[in-house]
């Protein structure tokens, strides 16, 4: 079920208070784990039994690698753990790719070769807890982390509802020592829980599904549009993906804490990032760091020379493109940021980056503003290829930027986008001045009280009056 | 006290937030007032030179013009040596699902002014709900001020027979009594058109109500069962409408074969 449907809210009145009402760990997690997978199948129960198989084959392999002295063992029962884990990702998410990309070749060349297609659906979510229930078992392996003691605390860390569908993907380390003592919230984790809903569903709700109507009608039918209506239609894809997916962050962190649970924070304002290094550090920070730990770091990360460096950053945002979708567009996508990352990690040298805007007199802020403004012109470019249905409609839309021509509605098209621009920056400008994301309890209590609730109408009429539109990330 | 003044902070910062929101929801065309207002004669008008949005079955940024049509428009004098086509339709002819450039009614005034060599004003008087009787009405009451050299009115299935308005409580509408089509007035004592008359000024100006009116509906045709338990909820069948072309066969040959309509809409 979705975040922004009545009928979860409807879930969570039944949950929440069940949960509350529970006295002991073991029948608090047994709960969570019963909700969890509801929560799940209410999309389609069988998915549950794919979410069980990761579950045990990780559960086991984790004791068993943690319990073999032999290293070769060990690096077989991690093999094992990849295969069935990437397997299951690899039939369900990008077999057709494969098969379909192997076809197309072929054909290119004269010959006809016909394939198996399965006819599957792409399971909500796998690729969010396949790497999620990976590097459970790859930090037992590098003896980082015990295995733990507990299936039901191990099936909850897996399928935890609040982040299984799309994040923030969350490392057994931070996740599992907190369902092991799981309890009642502490009084401001249910203010700054509150909070974090509140500001996610009016970031998910309001921001990115009203302006997700306009770019799915434009990306849709690109050919009826002019210039100035597809590149505001590109905005507000910026716009929509982020605010769709920090909105569903946050309404993530926001449930667990309700539920006593700390999650990782995945955005940082990213659109505030004056380089690409920068915007990487602030967006999807549960992926990247991922992609980090487990892939950057294992091909050797830095530490065998700048070429090899380069190489490995290249390699490793590939990867993550495939990871978002199979189809090659996300890879040009990754493969521009891997680009974009290897040519300013060229330029930096030794240099290191600042994390955020000081202030050293207006000449400071100009230069700020326009490296801020200069990094989001790059990554808008890669958005294209993101949203695009393929790479003729990428250059169509590249192709109507470089041959303006104006439109009748172009003023209307800009004043629309600009709308949505301003509201999601005054959002990250507090967010970052106040460098924190339930700055609401920084202001007077009927302050925040008052906005709260002005904000909190507007999503409930929205949400009553309007289509529920699907995370954009559900489909990874 | 202190609890006092914190409440009327409260109450200030929600209603300053509200009407702060309410603004960009307008600005970023989430949600527009209401584009209409309720004529006791036409029944549903646009205000003129209103602009809104339209996605649910398309995607439509227009408006209405200074005349209270949709489309660029025409003032009623017609320029001399000009070809005036007007359109009378429903919301098949209206296209709140396209922009007006992509509207036939932009490629009909192209290619009519190519072939007859002379421009071509081809102007929008369609309506959503419209039937027959009541494109008739609005030709002779509004529409047929524009003096055109040509009225079409786009008919299909649905709108042969009476149309029984969604909203009769707000409009005058067309029904069968005893044979005979009559204009029902009933309307103009309701309580509804009363609230909507004290309600107009904040509909027309702020989004947030019209969106509360819109909640309104989806609780009055029993849509909030869906929303509100998505797969839980049971699908209630309905006695399939007789269709409209049954319909109007079923008429007394004295209404079905009248050359005007009866009605005043």
């Amino acid at each position: 079920m979705f975040f922004n449907s009545f009928v979860f809210v409807l879930f969570l009145a039944v949950v929440l208070p069940v949960y509350y009402g529970l006295r002991s760990q073991r029948t608090r997690a047994l709960w969570l784990l019963t909700a969890s997978y509801v929560f799940y199948g209410y999309w389609d129960w069988r998915f549950c039994s794919l979410l069980l198989l990761s579950t045990l084959v990780d559960f086991y392999v984790g004791r068993a690698v943690h319990a073999a002295a032999d290293a070769d063992r060990r690096r077989r029962l991690l093999w094992l753990s990849c295969v069935v884990n990437l397997g299951i990702l690899a039939v369900f998410k990008y077999f057709n790719f494969f098969i379909g990309s192997v076809q197309e070749t072929a054909a290119h060349l004269g010959w006809t070769v016909d394939f198996l297609h399965l006819n599957i659906i792409l399971p909500v979510g796998i690729s969010f807890y396949t790497f999620q229930t990976m590097s459970y078992t790859i930090d037992i392996y590098r003896r980082r982390l015990e295995p733990t003691e507990s299936l039901v605390d191990f099936a909850l860390f897996v399928s935890f509802f609040p982040q299984l569908v799309a994040g923030p993907i969350e490392r057994a380390r931070n996740l599992l020592p907190q369902i092991a003592r799981l309890g009642r919230p502490t009084r401001t984790q249910v203010r700054e829980g509150l909070t974090l809903l509140v500001i996610g569903y009016f970031k998910k709700v309001l921001i990115g599904d009203a302006a997700g109507r306009i770019v799915d009608q434009v990306f849709g039918r690109h050919d009826l549009y002019a210039s100035p209506e597809l590149l505001a239609a590109l905005v507000l894809f910026a716009i929509q993906i982020y605010a769709d997916f920090s909105g569903y962050s946050n309404i993530a962190r926001g449930l667990a804490k309700l539920l006593g649970v700390e999650l990782m924070k995945n955005f940082e304002q990213p659109y505030l990032s004056a380089n690409i290094t920068e915007f990487w550090r602030r967006w999807h920070i549960s992926l990247s760091s991922w992609l980090r730990d487990y892939l950057y770091i294992a091909l050797g990360g830095n530490r065998r020379g700048h070429r090899r460096t380069y190489v490995n950053l290249m390699a490793t945002m590939l990867l993550g493109g495939l990871w978002h979708g199979a189809a090659w567009t996300f890879v040009v996508w990754g493969g521009l940021h891997g680009l974009y990352l290897a040519v300013h990690k060229m330029l930096l040298g030794e240099r290191k980056i600042a994390d955020r805007f000081t202030w050293q007199g207006p000449g400071s802020l100009v230069r700020w503003l326009a490296a801020v403004a200069g990094t989001n012109l790059l990554v808008l470019l890669t958005w294209l290829f993101f949203r695009a249905r393929n790479f003729d409609q990428a250059w169509d839309f590249l192709t109507a930027f470089v041959h303006w021509q104006g439109s009748a509605l172009g003023p209307r098209f800009a004043g629309i986008t600009l709308s949505f621009l301003a509201i999601l920056m005054l959002l990250d400008g507090l967010e970052y001045g106040f460098r924190s994301h339930v700055w609401p309890l920084r202001l007077p209590r009927p302050v925040a009280g008052g906005l709260g609730v002005a904000a909190t109408i507007l999503v409930v009429l929205y949400m009553a009056t309007t289509e529920p539109m699907p995370f954009v990330y559900f489909q990874f | 006290m202190r609890r006092l003044l914190g409440m009327a902070v409260f109450l200030a910062t929600l209603v300053v937030g509200l009407l702060v929101l309410d603004g960009w929801l307008q600005l970023a065309e989430i949600a527009t007032p209401l584009e209409n207002r309720a004529d006791p004669d036409l029944g549903p008008v646009y205000r003129p030179g209103v602009r809104f949005s339209r996605f649910s079955e398309g995607f439509f940024l227009g408006g209405a013009n200074a005349w209270g049509y949709l489309g660029a428009g025409a003032p009623p004098e017609r320029e001399a040596g000009t070809y005036r086509v007007l359109l009378l339709g429903d919301s098949f002819v209206l296209g709140h699902t396209v922009f007006e450039r992509h509207h036939f009614k932009t490629v009909l005034a192209r290619e009519l002014g190519r072939r007859l060599g002379r421009p071509v004003e081809v102007l929008n008087f369609a309506r959503a709900d419209y039937c027959l009787w009541n494109m008739h009405q609005h030709y002779v009451d509004f529409a047929s001020r524009w003096n055109p050299d040509l009225a079409l009115f786009f008919l299909a299935d649905g709108d042969l027979a009476p149309a029984y308005p969604a909203d009769p409580q707000m409009y005058p509408y067309t029904e069968l009594v005893d044979g005979e089509l009559r204009t029902n007035d009933d309307f103009r004592t309701s309580a509804k058109r009363r609230t909507y008359l004290r309600l107009e000024p904040l509909l027309t100006h702020l989004a947030l109500p019209r969106m509360g009116f819109n909640l309104l509906k989806v609780i009055d045709t029993g849509q909030w069962r869906t929303l509100l338990l998505g797969k839980f909820s049971r699908r209630r069948t309905r006695t399939p409408r007789p269709s409209s072309w049954a319909r109007f066969r079923a008429l007394p040959d004295a209404v079905r074969l009248a050359p005007a309509p009866c009605c005043r809409r």
